[in-house]
């Protein structure tokens, strides 16, 4: 029971971390490699503004958020809107030179140092027991909550609300929607501050439940893996992606070793793109479009 | 077209003239000089740099390798430094377990690699793009995982010494004997680049990259292409590999980590996707200026307070450089050094009427 | 070389919106110059064909006051482009949508992933999705009941006619002055294209807008327009009514395919032998 609860948690954080990446891909049609460098730093400027604080969670969790999605947006307008002609490897490319770019930003201001912000949780951190030999925080509460949230809140979203639409019509053909009186890159900028805030949410999380430090960006990266194998397309997708990654993780950590926690996701990810390489919700034209 | 600089050759009157690779007397006699220029480089440099640019031919080698793959075939591959690592690991097993002498370990690597290149080739059939960076970078992660396993194992972490190279009662030691090792290894091996550029897979790996399905109506496999293509990537990438073991005499798994991916990333993304010149332009560039990063800073007070942190400015510095030569000159260090080339020797005029 | 000093009939006295183009001339990575001395005058609530082969350069000029040049890596080297007397030139395309200029392009014209519903809820003016751009729909859907039946089905599986109403109807709701149709024939049964065709001059009477129709089919074309300009080469070789152009011998023989002995065989066709007499 215990287990089922852990692969849960660790869902629901791939889930945020995978709508993420989904929501970028469509809309500019790269591959954000630096998704989880974009998480450490919007981590880190949530922590900045707790210890300067003195551990005031409301206030740090909306300043980081609001500064994540700022950053997200500059990004946009600054790195991948003048790339937008080229094709998609050198938007690729151009993500990863920009996570190594954030790290050292990242590292150079905060220091490569390991932070607990947790110790500012207080009650918040204790965990609860609902039943017995089964305990949960509030942190991990709120984790959960977020993802069914964004889960339920973006699809309808994209369905339903006019600028949600304008996304999707910009993410399939921008010169059209350019000629529909549409600001395509307000709009880009857009989906990038809210994958931004998304990949926040999911470094505040993990940073108030494990720890803070330039180092965990690759914990930002594997949740791609989820992405890619529910469909780079869907958001659907990425919820039962992140519930098959998360459930490989913790399984392969328990009954097989657990230094494998490092490269499961990306071996349930070959093993995915083996089998089915456009994703479960995926659609086959995706693949060619590429 | 004149595929070490990438500019347009000048005009042909016979087709031998035309398959020559240095083609005109002023080629000639500047590759000669240069060559001369180069094998007498340890005479004037330091142990260190002489060692420093050992590093950089075995890089230029590996460099070559992803623009193989990268640049003619046009397919994304993020798992460089884990097939570095499988090669210079393949070296040291076979050191440890069987004593193996120098050019078999070589050779091993290379074969490896080439079955390597397979194994990781073949989701490539199916994917593109994105989907297939993608899962090279999958593939690093678990060679590096693997691999990290089998060093935990059997060294308990303390990684592999390396024996000292030697070949035929030749002993390879000092600095100075890699140097004359590696010059003609990497000379033979940068003409192998060209001849293959030149040959029929060269040209089918370039038809691919520019439309593989059209590529596959005018009668090419792109399928049996691309493995080719992975193949002789990934050995070339092993076989470098055990090179960079053996000089470098000590091979643990922490070397292999990501800034070696971005470091062969950059080099032939700086140094120019596609272009043989550029992998060498880009391999000197990445190896060499970290080196010039600390002179500096050693000069320059207000960098000095820096200096705990050089390792990740530099890092970052790459990043932001490759940002840059992407956005603005995705031909890199080649591409500057065309477009120079290109303003003498066209002017006064400003463009070729075939060239616009 | 246009020698033409006819202006062209305006339907009304209200003259609400002019296109005046003037002395355009594009480059292609600053060397190729694909249209040259490009002049050309769209009246308020008048229909102008712009005709031409392929290669004319008929598209570029279309590119050029839409905005879209900076894509193909082209730049405007001369001359301007005024509408409703300010000028429209190098403004980003959805400025220039917003400005009153629509384009109803020649390929990718709808979102094929969204609804049909979804499609027309992105084309709106400035005044957004309110009751007005709501009677407006319904009158669309009266003029294009084929896609009124498939509101909810994805754009994407639209028939060519359909998706060319629904791209029509999408350039409709932005509000336009200024209605481009690039090649509007291209792909269609000839019976769609001239309902097409007298949808528009009926939509045009109705909403009080100008077309500027860029087509290959002149016949079609000038059975609508108010006004013709013939562009080959990149430039403007003639223009003026459509009695005017329908009477001259070489748009008759080149144009329209009948030639002094009645409707020619293409293979009697030599153009290198016999140059095009512009003038007179």
């Amino acid at each position: 029971m215990n287990l089922l609860l852990v692969i849960v948690i660790q869902a629901s954080f791939y889930a945020l971390l995978g709508m993420g990446y989904v929501l970028i891909y469509r809309a500019t049609r790269v591959l954000n490699l630096a998704h989880g460098d974009l998480m450490v730093f919007g981590a880190f400027l949530f922590y900045q503004v707790l210890v300067v604080s003195n551990g005031n969670l409301p206030l740090s969790v909306v300043a980081g958020l609001a500064g994540a999605a700022v950053l997200g947006a500059l990004i946009y307008l600054g790195i991948m809107r003048p790339l937008a002609g080229y094709p998609v490897a050198v938007g690729v490319l151009a993500t990863i030179a920009l996570g190594i770019l954030l790290r050292s930003i990242a590292t150079s201001i905060w220091s490569g140092q390991t932070r607990y912000p947790a110790e500012y949780l207080g009650q918040l951190g204790r965990p609860i027991e609902i039943m017995p030999g089964l305990s949960i925080s509030g942190i991990d509460i709120s984790i959960i909550a977020a993802a069914l949230v964004a889960m339920a809140g973006f699809p309808l979203l994209l369905q339903r609300a006019a600028v949600g639409v304008e996304m999707r019509g910009v993410a399939e053909n921008p010169l059209l929607a350019a000629q529909r009186g549409i600001n395509i890159h307000s709009i880009n900028a857009l989906s990038w501050a809210a994958a931004t805030l998304m990949a926040t949410v999911a470094g505040i999380f993990f940073a108030l439940k494990v720890r803070l430090g330039p180092d965990i960006w690759y914990v930002g990266l594997a949740g791609f893996a989820p992405a890619l194998i529910g469909g780079m397309d869907s958001l659907r997708g990425v919820a039962l992606g992140a519930v098959i990654v998360a459930a490989a993780e913790v399984l392969a950590a328990r009954y097989i070793a657990p230094q494998i926690t490092l490269a499961a996701p990306f071996l349930v990810l070959l093993v995915a793109l083996w089998i089915r390489p456009w994703g479960i919700y995926g659609s086959r034209e995706e693949l060619e479009r590429i | 077209m004149n595929p070490f600089t990438g500019l347009p050759s000048t005009l042909r009157t016979n087709y031998r003239r035309d398959m020559q690779l240095l083609d005109s007397g002023f080629v000639r006699f500047w590759t000669v000089a240069g060559l001369a220029a180069v094998m007498l480089l340890p005479l004037v440099l330091t142990n260190f740099w002489t060692g420093i640019a050992n590093q950089t031919f075995i890089a230029i080698i590996g460099a070559l390798a992803l623009n193989l793959l990268m640049g003619t075939t046009g397919q994304i591959s993020l798992g460089h430094a884990g097939f570095i690592a499988a090669g210079a690991f393949t070296a040291a097993a076979l050191v440890t377990h069987f004593g193996a002498p120098f050019v078999v370990t070589l050779l091993a690597a290379a074969v490896v690699g080439g079955v390597l290149g397979v194994a990781v080739g073949l989701p490539a059939l199916r994917l593109k793009g994105l989907y297939l960076a993608v899962s090279t970078l999958a593939a690093y992660f678990v060679i590096i995982v693997g691999i990290g396993q089998y060093q935990a194992a059997i060294s308990y972490g303390a990684g592999f010494t390396m024996p000292p190279a030697g070949a035929f009662g030749l002993a390879v030691e000092s600095e100075r004997a890699w140097f004359y090792f590696l010059l003609p290894v990497t000379l033979a091996i940068l003409l192998l680049n060209v001849n293959w550029l030149r040959s029929a897979f060269g040209r089918a790996w370039m038809a691919i990259h520019h439309r593989d399905i059209s590529a596959e109506s005018l009668g090419i496999n792109a399928a049996s292409y691309k493995l080719l293509a992975f193949s002789a990537s990934t050995a070339l990438t092993c076989f470098s590999g055990a090179l960079w073991a053996f000089h470098t005499g000590f091979v643990s798994i922490e070397a292999f980590d990501f800034q070696m991916l971005i470091q062969y990333l950059a080099m032939v993304i700086i140094g120019g996707l596609g272009s043989l010149l550029g992998c060498i332009l880009g391999a000197i560039f990445v190896i060499v200026l970290p080196h010039l990063i600390s002179y500096a800073t050693q000069a320059l007070p207000f960098l000095r307070s820096m200096g705990g942190n050089v390792f990740e400015v530099q890092i970052g510095f790459f990043g932001l450089l490759m940002l840059l030569f992407l956005i603005l000159e995705p031909r890199g260090l080649a591409g500057i050094w065309a477009r120079v080339r290109h303003y003498f020797e066209l002017w006064p005029f400003k463009y070729r009427s075939w060239d616009a | 070389m246009s020698t033409t000093t006819e202006t062209p009939a305006s339907g009304s006295t209200a003259v609400r919106a002019a296109l005046e183009v003037e002395n355009l001339e594009v480059t292609y990575s600053r060397v190729i110059v694909a249209v040259r001395g490009i002049s050309l005058t769209v009246p308020g609530n008048s229909i102008v064909a712009l005709l031409g082969t392929n290669g004319a350069g008929k598209s570029t000029t279309v590119r050029a006051i839409s905005g879209f040049l900076p894509v193909d890596d082209a730049e405007i080297k001369k001359g301007s482009i005024r509408f409703d007397g300010a000028s429209v030139l190098g403004l980003p395309p959805y400025r220039v949508a917003r400005a009153g200029i629509v384009l109803v392009p020649e390929r990718r014209k709808i979102f094929e992933t969204l609804t049909v519903w979804d499609n027309l809820r992105l084309a709106h003016g400035q005044s957004g999705t309110g009751a007005a751009w709501r009677k407006q729909v319904e009158r669309l859907f009266e003029v294009f009941p084929k896609i009124a039946s498939r509101r909810d089905q994805t754009a994407g599986y639209l028939s060519g006619g359909e998706r060319q109403m629904l791209a029509i109807a999408q350039g409709i709701l932005c509000e336009p002055r200024l209605l481009l149709v690039d090649e509007l024939s291209l792909g269609l049964a000839p019976h769609l294209v001239q309902e097409l065709m007298e949808q528009l001059g009926r939509l045009r009477a109705e909403f009080g807008i100008s077309i500027l129709l860029i087509e290959q089919d002149a016949l079609s074309a000038l059975a609508i327009a108010d006004y013709g300009y013939i562009m080959e080469g990149g430039r403007i070789v003639y223009d003026g009514t459509p009695d005017r152009l329908r009477n001259h011998k070489d748009v008759q023989e080149f144009y329209l395919g009948s030639g002094e002995a009645g409707r020619i065989s293409y293979r009697d066709v030599k153009q290198y032998r016999r140059s095009r007499r512009w003038w007179g």
